[in-house]
C-alpha cells in the first residue's frame, strides 16, 4: 500500500460574464494514508471546487491527480468506477443531500445496491448503529430527523461502501453548536475504527484545529500554506495565515482550558 | 434587570399558530437593555432569539402572533409600551429611534434600487430632509460605516458589492436616522472570517461614538464574547441565564451554558474528545415535560422532569435551574 495516497497539480478557470475565474490555481499537494488534512479559507478560495475536483464530481482543466499510484484524470467513468467505493464524499447541507423522497435505509443501502451487493440492507442497518442512530431509523423518512441526525445518516451513507478516503466539505457548518462537538467526535472515532483518510475543508478555523493532523491555506485558488497543525496555528508563516488566525475571537475561558 | 433601562421587555410571549398546533417560540422572555449597553441574546436553532428580536419592533408576521408581555421603551422622556402604540407610532420608532439589522444583508436590501436611494429613505420618512442635504448625510453615514469611497459606493446598486459593503451599507441604513438602540440579528454569519472582524470593530466604534445601546442576537458566543457587557441565554423560548460577559464565560451557572461553552472546539489546544452535549434542540411545537432542558442534562434531578424552575438570583445574575433554588 503506497504511502502517498494522492499527488496532484491543476488548474481549473470557471467563466464569469467577460473574464476567466481561476477557481483552483495550480494547487499541488499530497494526502498520507490515515491522516486528516485540513483545508481552510475564506468564500470563494476554491477549497470546495478542490474538493469536488478530486472527487470527480467536477473535471479539471489540467493536471494530474494519483491515488494509490493510479491518475484518476485519465479514466473514463467506467474505468473510474470500481475506485468511487474507495473515495466518497460528505456535503454541507444535509437537507439537501438527502432525496425527501426516499426513506433513510434504501438512501444509505444505494451505494452498494448499484455496486451489486445483495446484503445492502443489513450492511446498512450495521451503518447506521455505528454511526449512532437505531436500525428502526432505516424505516423513516428524512424530515423525520435533525440536523444533526441528518448528518450521521449522510455518514452512514459516505461509508457504506467501506471507503478510504473522505472528503468532509465543511460537514457540521450548518449544524447547531452543541450538535457539531457531537459529529466531530464521531468523524473522528470513525477514522481510528475504519482507518479512513479525511480532507476536511472548512472555513470554521476552529474545528479544523481540532481535528486535523495538517493544515493547508487557500486563498484566490492557490494554497499560500500547508503546514503541520501547531505550527499552522502556533507558528503561521505566510501573512494570510496570520490574518485568519488572528480573527478568530479567544472566548474569555480559552486561557483557562 | 435594570430600572432605567433604555428598553425593558417584561414577561413576553410570542406563539406560532400554524393550524391546530402552538409553537411557543418565545415563553416568559424579559431582559433589559440600558443607555449604551450591549446585550447579547444568545441560543440555537429554535430558541426563539430572533422571534424575541421581530417581536420588539413588532415584525412577527402571522402565522406568529404576540400573545402578552410589555415591551418599554423610553421615548421622548417617557416610557412607552411599544406593544399598546398604534401603528403609525410604530412606523416612527422602526427605524428612526430602534433600527434592525440582518444576517443576510443581500436579501435585506432591494436589488433595483441604488444605495444612495435605500439608505436615505430611512432618513427621508424620519427626519424629513431631501435633495443636497439629503445627499450629504448619506455620504456622511456610509463614511461612518466605515466605507472609504462613499460616493462610488452611493451610487451603487447592491449587486455590485461585496458581502462585507453590503452589511456596511446595511448599518448605514439603520443608523441614518439617530436610532438610541440597534438590534443585530446575526449580522456577521454569512460574512467571512476576517470580513466579520472587521463588521464588529465598526459596530464597537459606532456604540461608543453615537452612545448606541446594542441588542445583539447570535449563536457565536466569540462575536458575543466580543462584543456584549451582558449575555442572556436562551433556550427553548426561555432566557435561562442572564450575566455579565466575563462571569458567564469564566463561570457559567445554567448546565446548558457549561455545556455550550465546553464543546467548543478550542484554538489554543486540541481535544482529543470534544466534550459533547447529547441529545438536539427541543421541538418548539412538542417540547420535554419539566424543565426544557433536563433530557440533555447530567445534572438532572427528579424535579427537573416535572417542573420548570423559577428565577434563581446568584451574585447579581440570574439563572433558572433547579440546582441553585
Amino acid at each position: 500500500m503506497q504511502n502517498i495516497v494522492k499527488h496532484f497539480r491543476k488548474q481549473k478557470g470557471m467563466f464569469g460574464a467577460f473574464e476567466t475565474v481561476k477557481a483552483v490555481d495550480d494547487v499541488s499537494f499530497s494526502i498520507n494514508e490515515g491522516e486528516t488534512l485540513g483545508l481552510v479559507g475564506e468564500s470563494g478560495c476554491g477549497k470546495s471546487t478542490l474538493g469536488r475536483i478530486i472527487i470527480r464530481l467536477l473535471r479539471e482543466d489540467s493536471g494530474k491527480i494519483l491515488f494509490n499510484g493510479k491518475d484518476l484524470t485519465v479514466l473514463n467513468f467506467n474505468e473510474l468506477k470500481p475506485l468511487r467505493r474507495d473515495m466518497q464524499i460528505i456535503f454541507q447541507d444535509p437537507f439537501a443531500s438527502l432525496n425527501p423522497r426516499i426513506k433513510i435505509g434504501p438512501a444509505v443501502a444505494e451505494t452498494l445496491e448499484i455496486l451489486g451487493d445483495e446484503n445492502a440492507a443489513q450492511k446498512a442497518d450495521k451503518m447506521l448503529v455505528m454511526v449512532g442512530l437505531s436500525p428502526a431509523a432505516g424505516l423513516k423518512y428524512p424530515h423525520e430527523f435533525s440536523g444533526g441526525q441528518r448528518q450521521r445518516i449522510c455518514i452512514a451513507r459516505a461509508l457504506i461502501s467501506r471507503p478510504k478516503f473522505i472528503v468532509c466539505d465543511e460537514p457540521v457548518s450548518s449544524l447547531d453548536v452543541s450538535v457539531q462537538a457531537q459529529i466531530i467526535n464521531l468523524l473522528k472515532d470513525l477514522k481510528e475504527g475504519l482507518g479512513l483518510t479525511y480532507l476536511f475543508i472548512s472555513h470554521d478555523l476552529r474545528v479544523v484545529r481540532n481535528i486535523s493532523d495538517r493544515v493547508a491555506v487557500m486563498k484566490d485558488g492557490k494554497v499560500v500554506e500547508l503546514a503541520d497543525n501547531e505550527t499552522i496555528y502556533k507558528n503561521p508563516s505566510h501573512e494570510y495565515t496570520k490574518e485568519l488566525i488572528g480573527a478568530v475571537q479567544e472566548l474569555g475561558t480559552e486561557s483557562n482550558i | 434587570m435594570t430600572e432605567n433601562a433604555l428598553l425593558s421587555i417584561r414577561n413576553l410571549h410570542t406563539y406560532f399558530f400554524p393550524g391546530k398546533a402552538v409553537g411557543r417560540a418565545v415563553e416568559g422572555v424579559s431582559f433589559g437593555v440600558g443607555s449604551s449597553e450591549s446585550v447579547g441574546l444568545v441560543g440555537e436553532s429554535g430558541c426563539g432569539k430572533s422571534v424575541t428580536a421581530l417581536s420588539i419592533l413588532r415584525l412577527v408576521s402571522r402565522p406568529g402572533k404576540i400573545v402578552s408581555g410589555e415591551i418599554i421603551f423610553e421615548r421622548g422622556g417617557k416610557k412607552d409600551d411599544l406593544l399598546l402604540l398604534s401603528e403609525k407610532e410604530m412606523a416612527k420608532v422602526r427605524g428612526g429611534e430602534i433600527s434592525m439589522i440582518f444576517q443576510e444583508p443581500f436579501t435585506a436590501l432591494n436589488p433595483v434600487f441604488r444605495v444612495d436611494y435605500q439608505v436615505g429613505e430611512s432618513a427621508k420618512l424620519h427626519l424629513g430632509i431631501y435633495g443636497e442635504a439629503l445627499r450629504a448625510l448619506v455620504l456622511k453615514t456610509l463614511s461612518d460605516a466605515g466605507i472609504k469611497d462613499a460616493k462610488r459606493v452611493a451610487d451603487s446598486y447592491p449587486h455590485e458589492l461585496s458581502g462585507g459593503l453590503r452589511q456596511r451599507v446595511m448599518i448605514a441604513m439603520a443608523l441614518i436616522s439617530g436610532p438610541k438602540l440597534l438590534i443585530a440579528d446575526e449580522p456577521t454569519t454569512a460574512l467571512d472570517v476576517t470580513v466579520q472582524a472587521q463588521i464588529l470593530d465598526l459596530l464597537a466604534d459606532i456604540r461608543l461614538k453615537r452612545k448606541l445601546s446594542v441588542i445583539m442576537v447570535s449563536h457565536d458566543l466569540g462575536i458575543i464574547y466580543r462584543i456584549c457587557d451582558r449575555v442572556n441565554i436562551m433556550y427553548s423560548g426561555r432566557i435561562v441565564e442572564s450575566s455579565p460577559k466575563e462571569a458567564l464565560f469564566s463561570n457559567p451557572l445554567h448546565p446548558y451554558t457549561a455545556g455550550l461553552l465546553k464543546s467548543i472546539p478550542s484554538l489554543s489546544k486540541i481535544e482529543k474528545r470534544l466534550p459533547a452535549i447529547p441529545g438536539s434542540v427541543p421541538d418548539p411545537f412538542d417540547p420535554p415535560a419539566g424543565c426544557r432542558f433536563h433530557p440533555r442534562c447530567n445534572k438532572a434531578m427528579e424535579i427537573c422532569k416535572k417542573t420548570e424552575p423559577g428565577e434563581t438570583v446568584v451574585d447579581g445574575r440570574m439563572v433558572k435551574c433547579w440546582l441553585y433554588k
